[in-house]
């Protein structure tokens, strides 16, 4: 059984459908690239997946479970981690409150010592604001604030977004050690080809639908989709 | 202005000063994690000094009626979140904002149905002032100063140094962030009307042994303690209170030269100077637009 199944997932934020039937599935410690053009509806399919679109109909299975029943809230208790392309840290409260204020984390004071000895940087700066941080530095507390409550999944909405070219390289070498920790990734890339070389499998959205699927590498020597949905990268 | 004058009228304004940071608490708490403008807070401190007269009139004990007012007015808020606020969740801040002035008229206009426009008043004890360094101070201003500053700190300690306060601070910094990382609504909602509807209730309570209970006196107060939200910074509460407290002293302190009829202008041109100088308040820090 998939760790997560979407069926004919469609809906939006006003009248009109962003996504208009998808479906996808991510296998248990999978990363899964989904790539596309801007306005593809990417970031909205994630948003769906975490109960963050005001309409939405098809049918998400997550580990057994019917997601779309859920509250947001209710999705983080049953193993779904997410880290949105802004605003992704608490900037008011430090980087030790942003760990705190996670719930249902059991043990709740050794994971956030786990946290801080994976992200040493955020060790040194714990009473900080999050605000304070540099880009790099809330890329990892943002990481670490989805990674509190042992997903097994991390939904991430481009987590190399305005980060500098040094820094991108390090949020994917982190990204790609996420199964060895047992949580698989759905990744949305506007570096598709960087996402795709430590994906095992990618989706091409277009206009709300998905247009290709497959291995990653397979998708990387396609050279018409290379060069239509991948860009440069 | 003599020094004694003017320390009779610091001691005064810093009176007012904790009244005011009571209610522009209750008003900033209310914008930082529930996002609109509470109009009714006024109505809850009216509420509350009626509920604490009424409460007093029938055990014989100020304590007693106090601790009525919170325990009722809390209630109230809560109960008005519940039935009202609650259904805007999502929307913009005009529906609850237009809500809460509705809920402001109705809870008057049924305190006066019952009450009338009479004036009621607690029975406070007569006692000698003391006067310090020339300055008259009443037994009873001394304990309204520390049970407001007493109630300002737990609220505020209960904002920064509990969990559910570092929630409702997770939930007024990004509501959507907060909702994906666990956090549930409804106990940080509950917790912040309590917290509103004991704020108001202290205020209400203080207000009413300053002076006497009418069915205006809380709407009277809100221009302040909108003002102090204001000039702390929007949904900074810390900032609320540290505005209040200055607003209070700088209305006090003006009165030799405005009088006591316009002291309010003061808080007027104060909040419209902050709007137009400096929108995220004195305290408040300008955020990127994201």
């Amino acid at each position: 059984m998939s760790l997560l199944e979407v069926a004919g997932i469609a809906g939006g934020y006003g009248e009109a459908d962003i996504l208009r039937g998808i479906d996808l599935r991510i296998e248990p410690g999978e990363i899964v690239t989904v790539a596309g053009t801007n306005g593809a509806g990417k970031s909205t399919l994630i948003k769906a997946i975490m109960g963050l679109v005001p309409r939405c109909r098809g049918r998400v299975v997550f580990d057994g479970r019917d997601l779309l029943s859920l509250d947001p809230e209710d999705r983080v208790g049953i193993g779904i981690g997410y880290v949105p392309q802004v605003a992704n840290v608490f900037g008011t409260l430090s980087v030790l409150d942003n760990l705190r204020v996670v719930e249902g984390v059991a043990g709740r004071a050794a994971r956030i010592r786990d946290m801080l000895d994976r992200f040493p940087a955020l060790a040194e700066r714990r009473h900080v604001a999050a605000r304070a941080l540099s880009g790099g530095e809330r890329q990892q507390l943002a990481f670490a604030r989805a990674l509190m409550s042992r997903p097994k999944l991390l939904l991430l909405d481009e987590p190399t977004a305005a980060l500098s070219p040094n820094l991108v390289g390090q949020v994917f070498a982190l990204i790609a050690t996420l199964p060895g920790h047992s949580a698989a990734a759905l990744l949305i890339e506007q570096r598709a080809r960087q996402s795709l070389a430590i994906s095992n499998r990618g989706y091409i959205l277009d206009s709300g639908r998905v247009v290709l699927e497959g291995p990653a590498p397979e998708l990387l020597g396609d050279e018409r989709m290379a060069r239509l949905y991948l860009g440069g990268g | 202005m003599s020094a004694a004058v003017g320390l009779n009228l610091a001691v005064a304004g810093l009176i007012q000063g904790l009244l005011i940071a009571l209610a522009g608490l209750a008003v900033s708490l209310c914008f930082a994690v529930a996002r609109f403008p509470n109009a009714a807070t006024g109505d809850f401190m009216t509420f509350a000094a009626y509920a604490g007269v009424a409460a007093q009139a029938w055990t014989g004990s100020l304590l007693a009626g106090a601790a009525s007012a919170v325990l009722l007015t809390a209630g109230l808020a809560v109960a008005s979140y519940v039935l009202v606020f609650r259904n805007f969740r999502g929307r913009s801040l005009v529906a609850p904002l237009i809500a809460s002035i509705g809920l402001a008229f109705l809870l008057r206009s049924v305190l006066t149905f019952f009450v009338g426009f009479d004036q009621h008043s607690f029975h406070v004890p007569i006692a000698r002032a003391i006067v310090f360094a020339g300055a008259r101070v009443r037994p009873i201003d001394l304990w309204l100063a520390g049970t407001s500053a007493v109630t300002l700190l737990a609220v505020l300690a209960v904002l920064f140094l509990t969990p559910i306060g570092r929630r409702m601070r997770a939930v007024a910094d990004n509501p959507e962030l907060a909702r994906a990382s666990g956090i549930r609504a409804r106990a940080v909602m509950l917790t912040l009307w309590t917290l509103i509807g004991a704020c108001s209730a202290v205020g209400g309570v203080m207000l009413g042994l300053q002076t006497v209970v009418v069915p205006e006196m809380g709407w009277n107060l809100l221009l302040p303690a909108f003002a102090a939200a204001v000039l702390g910074g929007v949904g900074n509460p810390t900032g609320a209170v540290l505005a209040g407290i200055a607003l209070g002293l700088v209305q006090a302190l003006s009165t030799p030269l405005v009088g006591f009829t316009y002291q309010t202008a003061i808080s007027f041109i104060l909040l419209i100077a902050t709007l137009v100088l400096r929108p995220q308040g004195l305290l408040g820090r300008a955020e990127p637009v994201r």
